[in-house]
């Protein structure tokens, strides 16, 4: 979708930490891009990289011993290198961020329209009284019930699902055009979950935004993901359209994913297809394909490390030939 | 076990909550937490408990087993009546009922081995007539770790250096030490990688089947409790709004509730279906609504609905809903 125009294009993204047992590779070598008004999946259990290779892309490791190296394009301009002041202007203006617990992005001592005027006269010469009308109307947009009210509450004062939604308010207040949303659903009940799925759908449509959906949850990517990219171990072994990864997953972790999930409905398996073992840590990554320890498809050909090649309707990085794939 | 003349009649099920519940006192108003339930848990069967959060479900499970002791109504456990049992005949109940917690992390000892920790139970319990020896806890142990998928060399080490899926299986092996009758698994899997959880949740099916174990499994992933639960206890609001066969409630719900919560829950054969998402968010338990208290976020209510609370009540044999207008 929009190949053409990207407006975040990431090319071989690495990031290393210096540790006491020397260097360790979180991320390695992603590459995407992010076309306009495209919901992208990006998926993966815990310490898989998604969340910090995210963060890398709008500048948050403040880490000194991370080492961040490959290309970042806003739109075309390079965001690696970039000074904190001149980040400052992409970010939050241009692309926003969401995370999983509201309750840690707020500040507990002020209210929240008071954090999203704050917000908006960051990035804007615009008056105080302006700008609260600005936020009144998002939280409204936002489907905050009786906004001019909910203006003046504190975010402990908010149920998780208000307080998510006070929160995209905050994000959207500068009308970005990407919004990077990292597991913002995760700690919300199943109900209020398909609200804000259902708020991230609207986003896209009369706002035009793009957004980035980290989630580790399978269900969700499906729900509202064009296309979804599966990382494991900081890599990126599959990246197709949500449809095709869904239908004949490529690559045999995704495919171990899938069937490791419970099923909501239809029949149900006697035991569960768990995948064994458990991911790598950075510290002790396997020399070859970092999931063929766990791999029950594994031949001679995994002790080297597999390239993201083109297969069929995706993108997988696994060496099995086409016809023998899972 | 105790012998057959002291668990009174034998029964079919093995726990029992009359009316049972639990008040809190919030800055001088009162929270009903659990309000009013009764309900049995059949030998062998897995309970599961869903609801979302605040909606009472670990309160609940956490009053069955007296780590809370209830407001009002019984617990009956085994025919015993445990509601008001001194601690040290509760003491003496505690090894044949068991808890399994959602953060193995947060319930294990940072500074101890994970042998000790196992142990420890064993040790705890030493004077309940099975006195132990040293080389009967250590083969105790061996059997433990064997049991729920760990390695002897695990035992020398400490909590942190293992995963989240194996600090469970700790969790496990310590809540299964002195072979209990009942454990209630409290969020069990829900701290868990996906691929992980796959095999904790198989873990649990595998030791219930060798076992005879009785589950009460507490979760907010319907998914997960469709896979493990035999019969499922829908909760809103301090009360339960549904109980029946998984299957059953699953395929075909009763209660607007029910039904409202599996159409929330995404589904792997992507349908952007378009569908309004139930509104509104779970009122709060200090000044829940009056008549049926899912009637404000509910598409069929109507004036009863707003004055009337609907009990609990038989439907289809087996199956029991609160809900004046059942699906």
């Amino acid at each position: 979708m929009a190949e053409t125009t990207p407006v975040l294009e990431i090319r071989d993204l690495c990031i290393d930490f210096r540790t006491q047992h020397g260097v360790a590779r979180a991320v390695e070598k992603l590459s995407f891009s992010i076309g306009a008004r495209e919901i992208l999946g990006l998926v993966g259990e815990s310490g898989s990289g998604k969340t910090i290779s995210m963060l890398a892309s709008v500048g948050l490791i403040n880490d000194p011993n991370a080492m961040i190296s490959g290309s970042i394009r806003y739109k075309g301009r390079e965001l690696i290198g970039l000074s904190g002041r001149a980040l400052r202007h992409v970010r939050g203006r241009e692309i926003a961020m969401i995370f999983q617990d509201p309750m840690t992005a707020m500040t507990p001592v002020h209210s929240i329209g008071w954090q999203i005027v704050e917000q908006i006269q960051a990035h804007e010469a615009i008056s105080w009284k302006a700008a609260k009308l600005r936020a009144i109307d998002l939280l409204g947009m936002m489907g905050m019930p009786s906004p001019a009210t909910q203006f003046d509450r504190y975010p402990h004062q908010l149920s998780g699902g208000l307080r998510q939604r006070a929160m995209i308010a905050m994000a959207l207040s500068c009308d970005p055009s990407l919004l990077i949303a990292d597991e913002p659903t995760t700690a919300l009940d199943v109900t209020v979950q398909a609200q804000i799925l259902a708020l991230l759908e609207k986003l896209r449509r009369d706002f035009n935004s793009s957004i980035i959906l980290i989630t580790h949850d399978m269900g969700v990517v499906a729900q509202i993901a064009d296309r979804v990219m599966v990382m494991y171990a900081g890599r990126l072994v599959e990246r197709g359209t949500t449809q095709d990864v869904f239908a004949h997953p490529g690559h045999p972790y995704t495919q171990g994913l899938l069937a490791a999930i419970p099923p909501i409905e239809g029949p149900k398996p006697r035991r569960l297809a768990a995948i064994p073992g458990t991911p790598p840590s950075p510290g002790a990554m396997p020399p070859g394909c970092p999931f063929e320890p766990r791999c029950v498809l594994r031949f001679a050909a995994c002790d080297e490390r597999p390239k993201l090649m083109p297969r069929g309707a995706q993108d997988v990085a696994c060496f099995l030939p086409a016809s023998a794939a899972p | 076990m105790l012998p057959a003349s002291e668990c009174g009649a034998l029964t079919r099920h093995l726990l029992e909550a009359v009316a049972l519940s639990k008040r809190f006192a919030v800055r001088g108003r009162v929270l009903h937490a659990v309000d009013t339930i009764t309900l049995r848990v059949m030998r062998g069967e897995t309970l599961g408990l869903v609801g979302e959060s605040g909606c009472g479900k670990s309160t609940l499970g956490r009053c069955l087993l007296r780590l809370q002791n209830p407001s009002d109504g019984a617990i009956i456990f085994d025919g015993i009546d445990i509601t008001h049992l001194s601690m040290r005949a509760m003491r003496a109940l505690r090894p044949r009922m068991q808890m399994v917690f959602q953060d193995p992390y947060g319930s294990l000892n940072p500074r101890r081995r994970v042998g000790d920790l196992i142990a420890e139970p064993l040790r705890v319990h030493a004077d309940d007539g099975r006195r132990r020896d040293a080389a009967a806890i250590a083969d105790r142990i061996g059997a433990l770790v064997d049991l729920v998928g760990l390695k002897r060399e695990h035992l020398q080490r400490y909590p942190h250096e293992f995963s989240g899926g194996q600090r469970q299986r700790i969790g496990i092996a310590r809540a299964l030490a002195l072979d209990p009758d009942l454990v209630v698994a409290d969020e069990p899997v829900s701290a868990l990688d996906v691929s992980v959880q796959a095999q904790v949740i198989n873990l649990m099916m595998d030791l219930q089947e060798r076992l005879g174990l009785t589950y009460v499994f507490i979760a907010h992933d319907l998914a997960v409790v469709r896979q493990i639960a035999t019969r499922i206890a829908v909760m809103y609001l301090g009360s339960v709004v549904e109980i029946g066969p998984t299957a059953d409630v699953f395929a075909s719900p009763l209660h607007p509730y029910t039904a409202a919560l599996l159409e929330a829950v995404p589904k792997l054969a992507a349908s952007h279906t378009g569908k309004t998402p139930m509104g509104g968010d779970v009122p709060s338990p200090i000044d829940p609504p009056t008549g049926c208290r899912f009637h404000p976020r509910c598409g069929r209510a109507q004036l009863r609905c707003k004055e009337e609370r609907p009990p609990l009540a038989p439907l289809a044999g087996i199956r029991q809903v609160a809900c004046h207008f059942p699906l």
